[in-house]
């Protein structure tokens, strides 16, 4: 058993490297051809921008609609706006969905603020946050009242 | 036991069930495996038979999926029937696989040889959560609706891959016609394929472990364990039988994306605990909104939580420790945000 230790070529690393590295080789290069295939099927399944509609004016009500201190949550092109009706007589409007993670907001007369139903954040008429994690304002939309018709211009 | 020349056999396959009919298992930790595999694995059945008998009748857009539900409900013989075992053994087996890799913690049955089970274990767990939430945005309710665009928004806020994942999930910024079809293809293609490969390494490890001998407290998996599995299995059927009956899901009303309103809905109870946290949380947390940051976490923490064998090579007593205490504040979670 010594001699053979002797003769033979002590404990040889080499074949077994070249395999490891052959193996590793192959791992690279198929990971590789999967991770180029990927890109285009993800592309793939994103689907094309659409053409943001430009700035237009949405009539959502008369004045006399809306009684003081009062709001609704309207559909325009898909987004919802809470139109606000302040006590003085003012309107505003917010894109009403939460700067948190997204639900729509609504309106409580009571405490004269904007609520979150998902996780209780709280704006105020202003559109400023009050309470709980949103992390910024709800996005404010110039509000037009014109011939007692209650107009929310996006863009 | 073997055919005498294995080249000769034409189904070689017979003699490799054969001899997994001829495995032993431990009267301890073998026993309660095959259990409750066996409980999953009829569940996963359930699932599988009710699912494809409800894809029959099931059509994947904003303006008709609600109908189409509400047509297996009240017109299709049995179709209130097997909505209900479909969704009660949705809500069974993430319990039992909960339950399972609750076990595992327990017996720390993440240490090697039985890494790839623990990873393909606590895979399916999430699996099954997955199937659940896509499964709950199918009949497209207002709940759905609410839903699908919270989820959405969550899975944006990971770093990186969030707002792709957003735009592949829902097929746009905002959930619409192409949110269904993907969410239909998720819940009865992708998931699927991916559970029947951790199902698979599963029982190729399972088959590797188990001893050829019987030893002392050791049973016959056939037909000793497999009796036992299917007596559980009979009365587990029977039950689910007899509360899909009793309680059949609630189908709510379709409704507008754009006005759908979370007031007056419950969170489900597998996502009680995220909620909870996000609604706790301060806007900011170490500079960053809070939402992005506690997402981040817990999808670190699952997937900590799966890879932990990689982590814990010598199976420490601190690992251990650290397993326990993560399950134990997800379920001690659960049960607070539910009873709050």
């Amino acid at each position: 058993m010594t001699d053979d230790a002797r003769t033979v070529p002590a404990p040889d690393a080499t074949p077994m490297a070249r395999r490891t590295l052959l193996d590793l080789a192959v791992g690279a290069t198929a990971s590789g051809v999967g991770l180029l295939a990927l890109l285009p099927a993800v592309r793939f399944a994103t689907p094309p921008a659409q053409p943001t509609p430009g700035a237009s004016g949405s009539v959502v009500g008369r004045r006399e609609e809306f009684g003081e201190n009062s709001a609704r949550v309207v559909n325009l092109d898909g987004e919802p706006v809470l139109v606000l009706a302040l006590p003085g007589g003012d309107f505003r409007a917010f894109v009403a969905r939460c700067t948190h993670l997204g639900c729509v907001v609504s309106y409580n007369p009571a405490r004269e603020q904007i609520e979150c139903p998902c996780h209780g954040g709280r704006f105020g008429c202003d559109g400023r946050v009050l309470a709980g994690p949103p992390p910024s304002s709800l996005r404010e939309l110039p509000v037009v009242v014109r011939r007692d018709e209650v107009m929310v211009v996006r863009g | 036991m073997e055919p005498p020349d294995e080249a000769a056999d034409p189904m070689p396959i017979r003699a490799l069930l054969r001899r997994l009919a001829g495995v032993h298992v431990s009267r301890g930790d073998g026993l309660t495996f095959v259990l409750l595999a066996a409980v999953a694995m009829l569940l996963m059945a359930v699932e599988a038979v009710t699912g494809v008998l409800l894809a029959l009748y099931y059509r994947p857009t904003t303006a008709d999926a609600n109908d189409s539900v509400r047509f297996v409900v009240t017109e299709v013989e049995y179709g209130g029937l097997v909505r209900s075992l479909h969704y009660w053994g949705a809500q069974s087996l993430i319990a039992v696989l909960g339950a399972t890799v609750a076990w595992a913690a327990l017996r720390r049955a993440y240490r090697a040889p039985h890494a790839l089970a623990w990873i393909s274990g606590i895979a399916l767990a999430v699996l099954a959560v997955a199937e659940a939430f896509t499964g709950s945005l199918l009949p497209w309710s207002h709940r759905s609706v609410v839903d699908a665009q919270l989820s959405s928004s969550l899975a944006a806020q990971l770093p990186l891959v969030g707002p792709l994942l957003r735009g592949l999930m829902l097929g746009g910024s905002q959930p619409n016609d192409l949110s269904l079809v993907r969410i239909l293809g998720l819940h009865a293609g992708v998931l699927p394929m991916v559970a029947s490969i951790c199902i698979g390494a599963l029982c190729l490890h399972a088959a590797g472990c188990a001893p050829r001998h019987p030893s002392a407290g050791s049973l016959s998996l056939s037909p000793h364990a497999a009796l036992r599995a299917a007596a559980l299995a009979a009365v587990v059927a029977i039950a689910l039988l007899a509360l899909s009956s009793l309680l059949p899901p609630h189908l709510g009303a379709s409704a507008e994306v754009a006005r759908a309103s979370a007031a007056g809905l419950r969170p489900s109870w597998y996502l009680a605990f995220v909620h909870q946290m996000l609604s706790a949380a301060p806007p900011k947390m170490i500079g960053l909104p809070s939402a992005r940051v506690l997402v981040t976490a817990v999808a670190l923490g699952v997937a900590t939580l799966a890879l932990f064998p990689l982590f814990d090579r010598r199976a420490s007593r601190a690992g251990q420790v650290a397993v326990l205490v993560t399950l134990a504040a997800i379920v001690g979670g659960t049960i607070r945000a539910l009873l709050h």
